[in-house]
């Protein structure tokens, strides 16, 4: 089967480079050689391929049609997953999202959502690191050294009219150029960043597979912090759900793994979670003031019961005593209050437990009031 | 339909651009029934915006295993043309075919494997194309191939066409297609006589 749906265009923009970093990270040797090309071989396929030693040729195109081809039917993936392994190559791991609106929305992700998937995850991983270096059961700062990891990170290529947003973790630092052992295959410098990887698809497997057995805690022994679950809460959407799928582009399993599906029910399950895991020290009433700076409602165009999603600025009367944001949900008369405030720029005040690490929640609100 | 070359209600002279798309159609018929029948896959190009690409690609579908081997699935580029007003030299050794110096130059830039040009000869006589027998079907005439790379040229400035001599034993066949395959499969050139 060819695969004519890939423009050509695209297929010109990929370097030999990646094609062979691809191929090495997946087991392929070179095996000959000539003017032009070179052979590599999988012994586990008992396969060979063609590719090209330089792009200049004619029909470089169609060779490394001919290699998305062959690779996609041997890892029966599609071929434009083979894509973009190769065009990002130097990566071990590809942790992709896949917003599933229940509505009649095909084909794209609003920017709040969007947003809240690249928070997410940055949160997630930082988190799901520092689990892995200096595990407590929660942290009550979002500071320390290991947080500038998520640095690495990127977002990746995402085919249009899907809805996945991909993160790509480079096996080779920023500043490291690539190496090679004796046989010719990069070696990648990377490791914690495949650690992290492990840290977090395990902790999102083991926070998912008790929110199904409808468990209120997470063992100890687990190593997953408070701030983990509490910042997995930020991909609930009410009229949507999540699957989280990592693919493992060095080092892969013979298996592809099951994507984790967080569906708007198993959110209600891991809120649970959260709240039996939430340290005493969160779990105080405090007073919010500040002002409305963003807000969602969807009850004329969904439901009349549906909350608003709100987005408060105020100042922590922590000890910080800096400026934060936090989201909120309100509904009937709080959410008409909500957003005459914000439409006349009025202070609100409301008490309610702050929830959350990076991105904050104020949960549990009563006594909202605008201030005159 | 009225059985009648492209269904028109009449049939016009062989060179009629109108008839463009059937001659390649039926050329590529031509090499595919070949191909077919070696086990080969002949696969059609899409033409790239810079129209710089091959028309048809042949490739080996089944390994070819041989200690002498670097590809184990060769395939080979072709860039195909048709004519039905072919003219020969004197001595009907070869083949005259007039080439575009640009297609020319195209099929000569580097590539992984080999770039031929195969040219068809379809009879002046338009129902001669396709002949449907009560025990045969036939597409006439024959098929020459041609690596323009083992081509000895000069071409001046400004010139648009470039007059090809294709040894008129080289005629695309199982056998042909066979021997180039093999040789593209060692990693060889493809002289212009096998």
């Amino acid at each position: 089967m060819f695969c004519d749906n890939i423009p050509s265009e695209v297929l010109k923009t990929i370097k030999p480079q990646y094609v062979r970093m691809y191929l090495c990270s997946r087991g392929w040797s070179k095996n000959k050689s000539t003017l032009t090309y070179d052979v590599f071989r999988n012994e586990d396929y008992n396969e060979e391929l063609v590719v090209p030693n330089d792009s200049i040729y004619r029909d470089y195109q169609y060779r490394l049609q001919d290699i998305v081809d062959l690779l996609s039917s041997l890892e029966n993936t599609s071929p434009s997953n083979i894509i973009t392994g190769m065009m990002i190559s130097n990566a071990t791991d590809i942790i992709e999202y896949r917003y599933e609106p229940q509505n009649n929305e095909s084909g794209i992700i609003p920017i709040s959502r969007l947003m809240s998937i690249l928070q997410t995850n940055k949160n997630l991983t930082s988190i799901a690191y520092r689990d892995m270096k200096e595990w407590k059961p929660a942290y009550f700062s979002s500071k320390w050294k290991g947080s500038n990891i998520v640095d690495e990170v990127r977002v990746g290529p995402t085919v249009p009219g899907s809805y996945i947003v991909k993160f790509i973790y480079p096996a080779i630092e920023k500043s490291k150029s690539i190496q090679s052992d004796i046989s010719g295959a990069p070696s990648f410098s990377n490791e914690d960043i495949k650690l992290v990887c492990n840290k977090l698809e395990g902790s999102l497997r083991v926070v998912v597979e008790c929110a199904e057995n409808s468990l209120n805690m997470i063992e100890e022994d687990e190593k997953i912090s408070y701030n983990f679950v509490s910042a997995l809460l930020d991909l609930k959407f009410e009229d949507a759900s999540v699957d989280i799928r990592r693919t493992e582009i060095i080092g892969k399993k013979d298996d592809i793994s099951k994507p984790i599906s967080l569906t708007y029910r198993l959110f209600d399950r891991i809120s649970r979670i959260e709240e039996n895991m939430r340290p005493k020290e969160m779990d105080v009433d405090r007073t919010f003031t500040g002002y409305i700076i963003n807000m969602k409602d969807d009850r004329k165009s969904v439901e009349e019961t549906n909350p608003g999603t709100l987005r408060l600025k105020f100042v922590d009367s922590g000890d910080s005593k800096s400026a934060m944001t936090a989201t909120l949900s309100l509904s009937g008369d709080d959410l008409d209050l909500a957003y005459l405030a914000m439409s006349k720029r009025s202070p609100v005040t409301m008490k309610g437990k702050l929830i959350g690490n990076r991105s904050k929640h104020i949960e549990e609100i009563y006594d909202f009031k605008i201030n005159e | 339909m009225n059985g009648i070359c492209g269904g028109y209600p009449e049939i016009y002279d062989h060179n009629e651009n109108r008839y463009n798309q059937i001659k390649e159609e039926i050329s590529i018929a031509y090499l595919r029934s070949i191909c077919s029948y070696l086990g080969l896959q002949l696969k059609k190009n899409d033409r790239p915006l810079d129209n710089k690409g091959f028309d048809l690609c042949v490739k080996s579908i089944e390994k070819i295993e041989d200690e002498n081997i670097i590809d184990v699935r060769p395939l080979i580029n072709i860039q195909l043309k048709c004519t039905s007003v072919p003219e020969y030299d004197i001595d009907r050794k070869y083949l005259k075919f007039d080439l575009d110096v640009r297609v020319f130059n195209n099929l000569r830039e580097p590539s992984t494997m080999p770039s031929l040009l195969f040219v068809h000869l379809l009879p002046t006589v338009v129902p001669k194309w396709v002949y449907t027998g009560e025990e045969y079907l036939s597409i006439t005439e024959k098929m020459y191939w041609l690596n323009p790379l083992q081509v000895v040229h000069e071409i001046k400035e400004g010139q648009k066409e470039i007059r090809l001599s294709i040894p008129l034993e080289n005629v695309v066949n199982m056998d042909s297609i066979s021997k180039i395959l093999y040789l593209a499969a060692k990693g060889e050139r493809i002289p212009n006589v096998l």
